[in-house]
């Protein structure tokens, strides 16, 4: 018997199974494709990091954390501007540089996502990250789409052919067919066109476990460069609010968001080493580790 | 303390280029940050074996960190100082652990750690004997034939001296190191601190160990403490002060010495100063080192010297 010639119900539950089963072909088929294994990455550059986690505008909100909490930025309500009119000349670093030209004209904080000049500095962290497979390049995303059209065709393709019988046999019952090929349709798409890569993704994790004790330090132990780290693993809601109260007022949508970007730590392990065999330090009698 | 820029040596002038000295500091969770925003300035990372048993996310995240730097993998629950044989178990996970991550080498201590069932939570000295002689040098061929490679075994400190020892810690170490046909993961502060708590001299001490065998170095400091009255002081290994001016000249000897490339690590497990005051002792150990080398060509082995004075040690032993 054709699946064409089930009727209402129970072609629903069958296309119902057949778009899972394409949905799970769809995530087999990316995650042996992907690039995997572990890469060098340059893991003292936040901004990279940000890049790898959320994107252009990620690193954006992360460089205006830093200089912010540098004090080369300053925030009044959901304004920012420069400290001091030449605070430009004192960095190094490119997007660091285009906020501060940027801001030297008080803005609104997300704006600066839509400055030109800012979005090209950030977008330049995708380059590397693209070389290290971390994020797909045009090859990986040609494969991608190939394998992604190849799937909408099929499961459109059988829904269109259901609908094309249903309305010879004069039946106009097709709304939930519709829906299920959109619902579908958009789960591929989710499913075959991620943002990073699997390798990107594992690193993402990994780095977020390596890290993770930066999560729980006290404030007042993060230095600069722990902070702009702690932003960019975790996000800027995880920098903690006496050192950077605005990333509501500033960001409310990362903000309403954050919660899966800066709650994916674990403990980053370990005891005090387990240098001393369970009894390090505090006089554990000469562990002599 | 001498500063850095006190000892500085004419680096361009050293003749180091055939030994390929390299100074790394553990990994400790607390000091994430900073070690990995300074990968350019540490050559080696040693982590703890234990900390990654049965736990996928630590050790996927082992396996990352090894990708950005060469890392060695210390154990401290095997015990293999011990006359009860090695826990076949524990080594198999080292096994895998070794398996998965790919490590350079492996340690662990010359130490036991438990007692029947009974976990000490410690690494405890063994007494200095034969007995332990030959029950270590049997955990270690065990220790190699499961894990594939044999560990370079590490030195322990100890406040009380092992009862019913009839070595010294040198000679112990000497016959020990031998008859497991092992390398030895030197910790020149718990050489130091030994040496100062039971009345050896640490030059000697150091003079008599096979420096051919020597291929890490473990640097770390400590801190006196009463030992039961006020007249008597001992120094406590405790890894939560930076190494004292001593252990660094223990290390430039050493180079002067050893005919191996060696692994410098340094280790801090509390207290942790500031990232660059870490990084400070990383470059003070590199000096010590090149210091030593620098020295190298005008100094001969020591190797016979160290079989004399052990047979005068231990009343006839040719180790």
């Amino acid at each position: 018997m054709s699946p064409f010639d089930l009727r209402g119900p129970q072609f629903l539950v069958f296309y119902l199974a057949l778009g899972a089963i394409v949905l799970a072909l769809l995530f087999l088929l990316r995650r042996f494709t992907d690039p995997v294994g572990a890469v060098k990455v340059d893991m003292s550059d936040p901004y990279l990091i940000a890049f790898l986690r959320g994107g252009k505008n990620e690193v954006l909100r992360v460089a205006t954390v830093s200089l912010v909490h540098r004090k080369l930025l300053q925030v009044s309500n959901t304004l920012v501007s420069v400290t001091s009119p030449s605070v430009a000349e004192s960095v190094r670093i490119p997007v660091e540089r285009r906020l501060l030209l940027y801001f030297a004209n008080t803005s609104e904080g997300a704006s600066a996502f839509s400055d030109p000049s800012s979005s090209f500095e950030a977008e330049s962290y995708s380059e590397p990250l693209e070389q290290l497979g971390l994020l797909p390049n045009d090859s990986i995303r040609n494969r991608r789409m190939i394998v992604l059209s190849s799937a909408l065709a099929f499961l459109v393709g059988v829904a269109v052919v259901k609908i094309m019988v249903a309305l010879s046999r004069g039946r106009t019952n097709i709304v939930f067919l519709i829906l299920l090929a959109v619902m579908f349709a958009f789960a591929a798409a989710k499913v075959a066109l991620p943002r990073l890569t699997e390798r990107g993704r594992a690193i993402l994790n990994d780095l977020q476990f390596l890290f993770g004790p930066l999560n729980s330090r006290p404030a007042s132990s993060l230095g600069y460069n722990d902070v702009t780290l702690l932003a960019a693993v975790f996000g800027v809601n995880a920098v903690p609010l006496v050192i950077f109260p605005y990333a509501r007022t500033l960001y409310p949508k990362a903000a309403a968001k954050s919660g899966n970007s800066s709650s994916g730590s674990d403990s980053g392990g370990g005891s005090c080493g387990g240098g001393c065999g369970g009894g390090c330090g505090g006089g554990c009698g000469g562990c002599g580790s | 303390m001498v500063a850095v820029a006190d000892v500085e040596v004419g680096v361009a002038d050293v003749e180091v280029k055939q030994m390929q000295d390299r100074v790394g500091m553990g990994w400790r969770p607390d000091l994430a940050t900073g070690i990995l925003s300074n990968l350019d300035r540490i050559d080696v990372l040693e982590v703890i074996a234990e900390d990654y048993y049965e736990r996928p996310a630590a050790l996927r995240a082992l396996k990352s960190l090894a990708a950005q730097v060469p890392v060695l993998i210390h154990g401290v629950s095997l015990g293999m100082a011990s006359v009860t044989p090695v826990n076949r178990k524990l080594l198999e996970k080292v096994a895998r652990l070794m398996d998965r991550v790919q490590p350079e080498s492996w340690s662990e201590h010359l130490a036991f750690v438990r007692a029947g069932d009974i976990e000490i939570g410690h690494l405890a000295a063994p007494p200095m004997t034969s007995a332990t002689v030959e029950n270590t040098a049997a955990n270690l061929a065990v220790a190699r034939a499961v894990v594939g490679s044999p560990p370079l075994m590490e030195n322990i400190a100890t406040l009380i001296y092992p009862p019913a020892s009839d070595l010294d810690e040198p000679a112990w170490l000497c016959e020990t190191i031998a008859a497991a046909d092992g390398g030895l993961l030197l910790d020149l502060h718990n050489l130091f601190a030994n040496s100062i708590n039971f009345g050896l001299d640490p030059n000697e001490f150091l003079a008599r160990l096979p420096v051919h065998r020597i291929h890490g170095v473990h640097i770390s400091g400590g801190q006196w403490i009463d030992a039961g009255d006020a007249s008597e002081r001992r120094i406590l290994d405790d890894h939560r002060h930076d190494p004292p001016d001593p252990v660094y000249e223990l290390l430039t000897e050493l180079a002067s010495r050893c005919p191996n490339p060696l692994t410098v690590i340094l280790e801090r497990d509390g207290d942790y100063p500031p990232m660059e005051h870490l990084l400070a002792q990383l470059n003070r150990a590199r000096v010590a080192l090149k210091r030593g080398r620098a020295s190298i060509s005008t100094r001969s082995t020591l190797l016979p010297l160290c079989t004399q004075w052990n047979a005068r040690a231990v009343g006839g032993f040719n180790g």
